[in-house]
C-alpha cells in the first residue's frame, strides 16, 4: 500500500479550503479536543498530523480542511484559541485548490529537503544513462557521496554509535520511502548482504535490462564506508527490475592494501567459495 | 561539463595552458591550439588532520600575476591555517612542457602535499591508459599519439594510477588524495586519473608536465628537460618574450594602457598557430557547446582583425602566413566557411548553406588580401598577384554573385543570430570590392576594376537609401523579409571603421557618421561602476545582454578616427573626440582579468570579465585602438612643437 503525501488538493468549483497550524501544549489528551472543534463547526478534515516541537512543552497539529459557506472561520479560530491546551492558531483560507505551505521549507538531516515524485528521480537517472559517459559509475558515485554525507551527519552530529547504525539506516530509508530494508552484516569480517523490498529505483521500468539500483549500491557503500572508516564495496546481485522478488546487495570489504579491481575480485571469489 | 573561464594563459607554439586564479589548470592544448584539450582537472591539494584542502577551494586567498611581460605566471596562495604555497608556472620556448615550481611555506602542519590530474588524452575519457614507471620516476598517460608524463624534483614518494569513475571507486586517485592514502597502483586503463604525494615538510617541488607524440619522444624529452636547471628555463623564457615584444613598434600612450597593450600582443601570439597561419577566437571553454557554439576555432572575420593588428604593431610575418592559409581554405565557389579547425578543415558549423553562410567573412578576407597587395612594392606585388590573384578574383566574383540586387542576398549576420541583408555585411562587401578594384587598376586589369568599383558604389548607394534612418540618425541593422529592421546595432559602425563606406572627408557623410556614433552611444550605452560600455544591439539576449569589449572598442576606434580628422582642422573639436574615448577605455581596461586578459563581454552588473577569455578579437581591437591613440599623441606633440616654432618665428 502506498501513502499519499498531501501536497495539494483540488475540490469542486465552490469548495472553500484551508490549512490550520495549531500550536498546543504537549500533554496527554490535548490533541483529542481539536478535531471535536472542527467537527462541531461543520468542517471536513481532509488530512492532519501532529509533530513535536519540544517534548513535554509544545507541539503542532497541522490539518487541511474543506468547509461550506455557512462555516464562520473567525468563530472556529476563536473556539480553538479558547481551548486551554492551545497556544496559537495560524491558518490560510483559499478557494478550490489548496497546496501544502504550512511546513516550508522541509528539512532532513540538517539539510533542506524536498519531496519529489519517484518518476522524476527515475527520469533524471534515465537521462544520465542516456547521455553521460561512464553513466553507471557516475550514478554510483552520486549515491556514494549521498551515503557518506548522511552517515557523517549521524556520526558527527547525532552521535550514533557504529553498531546502532544498521537499525538507523533501515529506519530512515523506510521512512523516506526508498524501500523496506533488511541488513545482515558481520562486524568482524565486514561482509554481509542487504535486501530491499520495493526499491524505489527498481519500481519504474526503464529501458535497461540491467540491475537498476546503482544509486542505492553507491549509497550503501558510502554509508558503510563512512561509518566503519573502511572502504566498503557494495554490488547489486539481484534486482526486482530484472525479475527477482526483491533486490539484493552484497557487501564486501576492500582490502587495507588496496589492489586493482581484478585483484579484489579474485580474492573475494576465492574467499566466497571457501 | 562545468564551464570555466580562465584567469590567465601561458604557452609556446607547441603547448597552450589556461589557468584559474588559484593556479588550477583549466585546459592544456597540445599539439594544436584547438586540439586536443588534454585535461579535465589538474589540482594541488593539502591533506592534513584527515581533511583535504584543495588549493582551488574558497579557503585559500590567492594573488595571480605575470612577472613583468615575461609570460611567466606567478600564483600566491595562503590558507587560514597559515600554510602558504607559491607557484611559478612557465612553458619554456621549444619544449611542450609546463614546468610548475612550488614553494611551500609550512611551519607546523603534518600531512601530505598532493598533485592530482584527470587527463583525457586525445579529448577522450575512455580507452586511456596510465602507468607509473618507478625506475624513471614518471607517471604517464596516453591514448594513441597523445602522451603525457609527470615527473618531479624531488621525486614523489607516493602515487596512484586509478580510475576517475568506475565500479572499483576506491581506486580513484582523487579519493586517495581526499583520504590521505594513495594506493601505489602502477597501471590502469579506461577513464584514468593519477596523483602523487610529498610529505608536507617538503619546501620546494618542481613539477614537469611533458607532452609528446609517442613514448620514445616522451622519455627523450624527459631526459633533456630534467638536465636543464629550472632557473635556465626562467631566464630563457624571459628573454624570449622580451625579444619578441621588442620587435614591435614603439607606442606613446598613457602608461595605464601600456601593460594591457603588451598583454594583448602576447595573447595574439599565443592563440596563433605560427606554422599553419591561423588563430583561434579564444581557447575553447565550452567543449560540449552547452551554453554557446564554442570558440576554439578560426573565424576569418576575427582572424583578419588579429592579423592586421599584429601587422600594424610591427609583427609582419603573421599576415602573409594567414593569407596563405586563406588561399588553401577557400571554398570552390570563392567563399569562406563560417569557421575552421586551425589546419583548415571545416569546423562544426551552423552555416552550411548559402542562406546561412556569413558573407561578411568572405568580404573581410578579400578586403584584407587586396589591402595587403596594395601595400607591397611593385615587384613584390607582382609576385603576390601571380600567386593570389585567382583567390582574390574568385572571392570577388562570389561577392558579385551574392549582390545582384545591390544589397546582398539574405545570409547570417556577424553575430550568428539573424538572417537577412545587413548594413555591416554590405559595408564589408563594399570595402572588399573597392579595394580589389584599386588593386586591379594598379595591375592594369581595368575591366575588372571598373566592374568591381561600379558594384561597390551601387552597394553603397543602396545601403544608404534602404538602411539609413534619417529620423533616428543611424543605419538600421538589416532588411529582413523585405522589411527594414530598425534595431540599433553597434556593428553599423563598420560602415565607417574599418570599412570606410562612409567617407569622413565628405561633409554629408561625415554628418551621418557623427549622428550614427551619437545614436549608438545613446541607445546602446551601458554604464557600470561609472564606466561606459557598448552593447551589441538593442534587446540582445545572449548571456543576458552584456556590453561587449569588441563593440566598446569599435566606438573607441571610430572616435579616435574622428579625433585624428579634427585635430588637423579644429583642435578643440579633435580634443573633444579624444576625451570622449576616456570612459570607454576605462571600461575596457577595468573589465579584464586581474592578469589583464580581455574578454568578449563585460558583466553588466559587476563590470567583471564575463565570457570567452581571452578573446583574440577584443585583443586585436585594443591593439588597434592603442596604436591609433599613439599616432594621435605623436600628432598632437608634433603640432605643439610646430605651433611653438611658429610662435618663436613670429617673435
Amino acid at each position: 500500500m502506498s501513502r499519499d503525501v498531501c501536497t495539494f488538493y483540488v475540490g469542486d468549483n465552490n469548495a472553500t479550503l484551508a490549512w490550520f497550524k495549531v500550536t498546543l501544549i504537549d500533554k496527554q489528551g490535548s490533541l483529542s479536543k481539536i478535531p471535536v472543534v472542527f467537527a462541531d463547526n461543520g468542517v471536513n478534515q481532509l488530512f492532519g498530523y501532529f509533530g513535536l516541537i519540544e517534548q513535554g512543552v509544545k507541539g503542532k497539529y497541522i490539518t487541511f480542511v474543506e468547509f461550506t459557506e455557512k462555516t464562520s472561520v473567525n468563530k472556529l479560530v476563536n473556539e480553538l484559541k479558547n481551548l486551554d491546551e492551545v497556544l496559537d492558531v495560524k491558518y490560510h483560507v483559499t478557494k478550490k485548490i489548496i497546496i501544502q505551505t504550512a511546513e516550508f521549507p522541509l528539512e532532513m538531516f540538517n539539510s533542506r529537503a524536498i519531496i519529489s515524485r519517484n518518476a522524476t528521480f527515475s527520469d533524471i537517472i534515465e537521462e544520465i544513462e542516456d547521455a553521460a559517459p561512464n553513466a553507471n559509475a557516475l550514478i554510483f558515485q552520486c549515491g556514494l557521496k549521498g551515503g557518506m554525507d548522511a552517515a557523517r551527519y549521524f556520526k558527527e552530529v547525532a552521535g550514533i554509535k557504529k553498531r546502532d547504525f544498521i537499525t538507523l539506516l533501515k529506519g530512515i530509508l523506510f521512512s523516506a520511502g526508498w524501500g523496506v530494508i533488511d541488513i545482515d552484516f558481520n562486524f568482524d569480517s565486514y561482509k554481509g548482504t542487504i535486501s530491499v523490498k520495493d526499491s524505489f529505483l527498481a519500481e519504474i521500468k526503464r529501458s535497461t535490462e540491467h540491475a537498476q539500483c546503482g544509486y542505492l549500491s553507491g549509497y550503501f557503500a558510502g554509508f558503510f564506508t563512512e561509518v566503519l572508516d573502511q572502504a566498503i564495496h557494495v554490488q547489486e546481485t539481484k534486482c526486482k527490475s530484472t525479475g527477482a522478488e526483491e533486490c539484493e546487495f552484497t557487501i564486501l570489504p576492500v582490502a587495507k592494501k588496496f589492489g586493482t579491481f581484478m585483484e579484489q575480485t579474485r580474492e573475494d571469489t576465492v574467499d566466497t567459495e571457501l | 561539463m562545468v564551464i570555466k573561464q580562465p584567469n590567465s594563459i601561458i604557452g609556446n607554439q607547441q603547448l597552450l595552458v589556461t589557468l584559474g586564479m588559484k593556479g588550477e589548470i583549466f585546459g592544456m592544448y597540445y599539439p594544436g591550439r584547438d586540439y586536443a584539450q588534454q585535461v579535465t582537472e589538474a589540482l594541488f591539494g593539502v591533506n592534513t588532520n584527515g581533511s583535504i584542502h584543495w588549493l582551488n577551494s574558497i579557503d585559500w586567498q590567492s594573488k595571480q600575476y605575470y612577472l613583468d611581460n615575461s609570460g611567466i605566471l606567478k600564483t600566491e596562495l595562503k590558507h587560514s591555517s597559515g600554510i602558504g604555497v607559491s607557484i611559478t608556472d612557465v612553458v619554456p620556448p621549444d619544449y611542450p612542457v609546463l614546468i610548475r615550481h612550488l614553494k611551500i611555506n609550512n611551519n607546523e602542519l603534518e600531512g601530505t602535499f598532493y598533485t592530482y590530474f584527470d587527463f583525457d588524452m586525445g579529448e577522450r575519457k575512455e580507452k586511456n591508459s596510465g602507468f607509473y614507471d618507478e625506475r624513471e620516476g614518471m607517471l604517464s598517460q596516453y591514448w594513441q599519439n597523445h602522451h603525457v608524463g609527470i615527473t618531479t624534483t624531488p621525486a614523489f614518494n607516493d602515487w596512484q594510477v586509478g580510475k576517475a569513475l568506475g565500479a572499483a571507486w576506491w581506486t580513484s586517485a582523487r579519493w586517495g588524495v581526499e583520504h590521505g592514502q594513495l594506493q601505489k597502483n602502477k597501471e590502469d586503463i579506461g577513464n584514468v586519473n593519477i596523483a602523487a604525494g610529498f610529505p608536507l615538510t617538503t619546501k620546494e617541488i618542481t613539477q614537469y608536465v611533458i607532452f609528446a607524440k609517442n613514448r620514445e619522444e616522451l622519455y627523450d624529452l624527459k631526459e633533456q628537460i630534467k638536465s636543464i636547471p629550472f632557473a635556465s628555463f626562467i631566464t630563457k623564457t624571459h628573454e624570449e618574450w622580451k625579444t619578441w615584444l621588442a620587435r614591435g613598434k614603439e607606442i606613446n600612450v598613457p602608461s595605464r594602457l601600456n601593460s594591457y597593450y603588451y598583454r594583448s600582443l602576447q595573447v595574439l601570439h599565443l592563440l596563433s598557430d605560427e606554422k599553419l597561419g591561423s588563430v583561434v577566437a579564444a581557447p575553447e571553454f565550452d567543449h560540449e557547446y552547452e551554453e554557446c557554439g564554442g570558440y576554439g576555432f578560426c573565424w576569418n572575420r576575427d582572424a583578419v582583425e588579429v592579423m592586421q593588428s599584429l601587422h600594424n604593431a610591427g609583427y609582419t610575418e603573421y599576415l602573409p602566413r594567414f593569407i596563405r592559409w586563406c588561399k588553401h581554405t577557400q571554398l570552390k565557389d570563392g567563399s569562406w566557411f563560417q569557421r575552421y579547425w586551425l589546419n583548415g578543415s571545416l569546423a562544426p558549423s551552423w552555416g552550411n548553406f548559402d542562406y546561412s553562410t556569413q558573407i561578411d567573412e568572405t568580404a573581410s578576407t578579400i578586403y584584407m588580401m587586396a589591402k595587403y597587395g596594395q601595400s607591397l612594392l611593385e615587384d613584390e606585388r607582382q609576385q603576390y598577384l601571380d600567386y593570389y590573384w585567382q583567390t582574390i578574383d574568385r572571392g570577388s566574383k562570389y561577392l558579385m554573385k551574392r549582390t545582384r540586387e545591390g544589397l546582398h542576398d539574405p545570409c547570417t549576420d556577424l553575430w550568428e543570430t539573424y538572417h537577412g541583408s545587413f548594413t555591416y555585411t554590405s559595408a564589408a562587401i563594399y570595402a572588399a570590392l573597392s579595394e580589389v578594384a584599386k588593386l586591379a587598376r594598379a595591375q592594369s586589369k581595368s575591366a575588372c576594376a571598373i566592374e568591381y568599383e561600379a558594384r561597390a558604389k551601387w552597394i553603397k548607394q543602396k545601403t544608404i537609401k534602404m538602411l539609413w534612418m534619417p529620423e533616428t540618425g543611424c543605419f538600421a541593422k538589416a532588411v529582413i523579409n523585405n522589411e527594414i529592421y530598425p534595431v540599433i546595432d553597434a556593428s553599423v559602425i563598420g560602415t565607417f571603421i574599418p570599412f570606410n563606406m562612409l567617407d569622413i572627408t565628405s561633409s554629408d557623410e561625415r554628418e551621418k557618421i557623427i549622428q550614427m556614433l551619437n545614436t549608438i552611444e545613446k541607445r546602446l550605452n551601458c554604464v557600470v561602476n561609472g564606466k561606459k560600455g557598448i552593447k551589441r544591439y538593442e534587446n540582445d539576449k545572449y548571456r543576458g545582454g552584456n556590453p561587449w569589449t569588441v563593440t566598446t572598442l569599435w566606438l573607441i576606434n571610430a572616435q579616435l578616427r574622428m579625433a585624428e580628422y579634427y585635430l588637423q582642422k579644429d583642435e578643440k573639436m579633435g580634443e573633444q573626440w579624444l576625451n570622449n574615448t576616456r570612459p570607454y577605455f576605462d571600461m575596457v581596461i577595468n573589465s579584464t582579468t586581474n592578469t589583464k586578459l580581455l574578454p568578449e563581454q563585460i558583466n553588466k552588473h559587476t563590470g567583471n570579465p564575463a565570457w570567452a577569455i581571452p578573446l583574440a578579437w577584443s585583443s586585436a581591437l585594443f591593439i588597434e585602438a592603442v596604436q591609433k591613440l599613439s599616432k594621435l599623441q605623436s600628432l598632437r606633440f608634433t603640432e605643439t612643437i610646430t605651433c611653438k616654432a611658429c610662435a618663436l618665428q613670429r617673435q
